[in-house]
C-alpha cells in the first residue's frame, strides 16, 4: 500500500483482545509492519483488522508510543542487521518514563511490539530489560526477575568450571 | 515474569542479552536454566559468549607518519597507505571436546589515493558485515587480509564493526591487546566505541610508542581501562630539545588504573616528567620501571618506601627507578621516619634492607641516580 501524502491521515480501525476498537491514522501505525501488511491484503476494507494477541489497555498505550514517534524516520538499513553494535543507553527520557512499569507490563508492551512488527518500540523494550540487567549479579537477578536456581548441583559445578575464567580476580580485581 | 517459561519469547530474550555487556550475560545465564540454554543454544549468536569460547585480541594502530595530525604528503604520493589498523583474533574453539586455535588477522589500510586503493588488497567497503567476512572469506589461518578504505572514518568504522563482532559474536575476549605507534588519531575515533563497548572483562594490556606525551584526559580515562589495566609500557621518543619546559601533566591526567598496572614501564621520554607527586600514586604493581626522570627526588623515593612499608604486596616486587638527580641512600634514609627501620650494609652503603608491617622483606640498592628496589631474595 502507498504511504504518502493524504493517504497518511487515512483513518485505520484496529481492534484489540478483549474487543476494544481504536480509531489511528495511517501515518501514526504506519511504523507496525503486521498492520500495514494485513492493510495490504485486506484492500479498502473499512472492517477493523482484530488484533487477538494484544489487550486493550496495552493497545492504547502502543498507539501512545506511536503517536509521539511518527514524525521519526523509519531505522535505516544497517539498523536491521542483526549484527549490528547494540547500546542500550540511547533511550530518551519520554521513552524512558514510558517503559518505568511494573515488569508485567513492560513485558505485555515488548510482546505487543513484537507481534505488531513495530522495530523501534521491541528495541527500545530490549533496551530498557538489558538496563535492568546491568551491573548486578547473578543473585540480584534472580531476585529482581523471580527467578529460580533450577540447576543441580553438578550442573552449579560446571557452570563454574566454564566460566572460571571469567572470575579471574588476578585479572580484574577493581583498580 | 519476563525470563520465566511464560514469560518472553527466546528470540527476544536473545535480543536482550545482545544490548547486555559480556559480564551481565553471563550473570543472566548463571540465573536460570532457561537463559542459559538459550545462550548455549546452536541458532543462538550469543553461543560463543557463553560456551566457553574464548580469544586473545590484537589491536595495532599505527601512522606511518611520525606527527600526529600532520599529514606531510608530497603531491605525488610515494607510498600506499596513511594509518593502518591491525586486528588479529586469536580464538579457542572446542570441537568435539578438542581444542582448536583459528585465528583471524586483518589490516585496515587508509591509502592515499584512489590510484592506490586498488593495490594490494580488497576494497574494505565491499566487506561490511564481519559475520559474512568471517564465514565465506577466511579460509586459512595464516592469511593476513587487508582491507583498503580511502577515508580513515571509514576505516575506523570498519574496525569498530569488526572489533564489535570479534568480541560480542565471535569469542569472549580473555585478553586484549593495546598497540599504538606514533599517532593517537585513529584512537580518537575509537574513543566513542570504547566507551560504549566492552571488549573484554579481563584488565588489557596497552603499549604506548608515541612521539609525544599523551596529554587528552579522554585517553587516561577511557572505559577500556575501567577495570584496570594488567601492563602498561610507555615510550616516548620526544626529542629532549622538543620537550623543552612542557611538563606532563600525569599527576592531573593519569588515572588510578595506570597507577595500579601490574607491570608498568615508563620509558624514554614517558617518563622524562615524572614527578615525586606521581611517583607516590604508583602502587601495586610486580614491576615499576622509571626510565630517566628529571623530578625524583630523595624525598620522593622516601615517600614511595614509606608507603611500602605500610602496604602489603601482592607480588614481589621488582622497581628501577633512574634519576637525573645525585642523591645517595643516606639521602632518602634522612627523609624517611624513624619508625621505619633501614638495616644498612656495612660493608656497601649504597645497599640496605628493610621489613614491611607485613613481614616481607626487600632490598634498596642506590647507585648514581639508579634506585633499585626487590623483594629481599628475589
Amino acid at each position: 500500500m502507498a504511504a504518502d501524502g493524504d493517504s497518511m491521515d487515512r483513518i485505520v480501525k484496529i481492534k484489540s483482545k478483549d474487543g476494544q476498537i481504536f480509531d489511528v491514522t495511517l501515518g501514526t501505525i504506519k511504523k507496525s509492519k503486521l498492520i500495514m501488511t494485513m492493510l495490504e491484503q485486506l484492500g479498502d476494507s473499512t472492517d477493523a483488522i482484530p488484533l487477538p494477541n494484544v489487550d486493550g489497555s496495552t493497545l492504547k498505550k502502543v498507539i501512545e508510543w506511536l503517536e509521539h514517534h511518527k514524525e521519526e524516520p523509519e531505522p535505516a538499513e544497517e539498523e536491521s542487521d542483526p549484527l549490528r553494535m547494540r547500546i542500550s543507553t540511547d533511550i530518551s527520557e519520554w521513552d524512558k518514563t514510558f517503559f518505568d512499569v511494573e515488569q508485567s507490563v513492560l513485558q505485555a508492551y515488548i510482546l505487543a511490539a513484537n507481534y505488531l512488527s513495530i522495530k523501534p518500540l521491541l528495541d527500545i523494550g530490549c533496551k530498557t530489560v538489558a538496563n535492568m540487567i546491568k551491573g548486578k549479579t547473578t543473585e540480584q537477578l534472580r531476585d529482581l526477575f523471580g527467578l529460580e536456581d533450577d540447576f543441580t548441583d553438578e550442573e552449579r559445578a560446571a557452570i563454574k568450571r566454564e566460566y572460571a575464567w571469567a572470575d579471574d580476580e588476578e585479572n580484574q580485581a577493581a583498580a | 515474569m519476563l525470563f520465566s517459561d511464560s514469560g518472553l519469547p527466546t528470540e527476544i530474550v536473545e535480543e536482550v542479552l545482545q544490548y547486555c555487556a559480556l559480564r551481565d550475560r553471563i550473570n543472566m545465564a548463571r540465573a536460570s536454566r532457561r537463559v542459559y540454554d538459550i545462550g548455549h543454544s546452536q541458532r543462538s549468536s550469543l553461543r560463543f559468549q557463553l560456551n566457553g569460547t574464548t580469544s586473545s585480541i590484537r589491536l595495532e594502530l599505527s601512522s606511518e607518519d611520525m606527527r600526529d595530525g600532520i599529514i606531510n604528503r608530497p603531491e605525488k604520493c610515494t607510498t600506499h597507505n596513511l594509518y593502518t589498523a591491525n586486528i588479529q583474533c586469536y580464538r579457542r574453539v572446542f570441537i568435539d571436546a578438542v581444542s582448536h586455535m583459528d585465528v583471524i588477522m586483518i589490516s585496515f589500510v587508509v591509502k592515499c589515493c584512489q590510484r592506490h586503493i586498488d593495490l594490494d588488497g580488497l576494497d574494505g567497503r565491499l566487506f561490511k558485515n564481519p559475520n559474512q567476512f568471517v564465514k565465506y572469506n577466511c579460509k586459512s589461518n595464516s592469511e593476513c587480509y587487508q582491507f583498503n578504505f580511502l577515508s580513515l572514518e571509514d576505516a575506523m568504522n570498519s574496525v569498530q564493526r569488526y572489533l564489535f563482532y570479534f568480541s560480542n559474536v565471535h569469542s569472549a575476549v580473555k585478553s586484549f591487546h593495546l598497540f599504538i605507534y606514533n599517532t593517537l588519531t585513529m584512537w580518537h575515533l575509537l574513543a566513542d566505541f570504547f566507551d560504549q563497548v566492552e571488549i573484554t572483562l579481563n584488565k588489557p594490556t596497552i603499549n604506548l610508542n608515541l612521539c609525544y606525551i599523551i596529554e587528552n584526559s579522554r585517553f587516561y580515562n577511557s572505559r577500556l581501562f575501567a577495570n584496570g589495566i594488567k601492563q602498561i609500557k610507555y615510550v616516548s621518543n620526544l626529542g629532549e630539545d622538543e620537550h623543552g619546559n612542557l611538563l606532563s601533566r600525569y599527576d592531573e591526567l593519569m588515572t588510578e588504573p595506570f597507577y595500579k598496572a601490574r607491570f608498568v614501564e615508563f620509558m624514554v621520554n614517558a617518563s622524562y616528567d615524572i614527578t615525586d607527586d606521581v611517583l607516590v600514586r604508583f602502587e601495586g604493581n610486580e614491576r615499576l620501571r622509571i626510565n630517566y626522570t628529571r623530578f625524583v627526588t630523595a624525598k620522593g623515593i622516601a615517600r614511595y618506601l614509606q608507603k611500602i612499608f605500610t602496604t602489603q604486596q601482592k607480588y614481589p616486587l621488582d622497581v628501577k627507578i633512574n634519576t637525573n638527580a645525585y642523591f645517595s641512600l643516606k639521602d632518602i634514609v634522612e627523609e624517611i621516619s624513624e619508625e621505619f627501620k633501614f638495616e644498612m650494609d656495612e660493608e656497601n652503603e649504597r645497599t640496605a634492607k628493610f621489613t614491611n608491617k607485613f613481614e616481607q622483606t626487600f632490598k634498596i640498592d642506590v647507585n648514581h641516580g639508579e634506585i633499585i628496589l626487590k623483594s629481599n631474595g628475589e
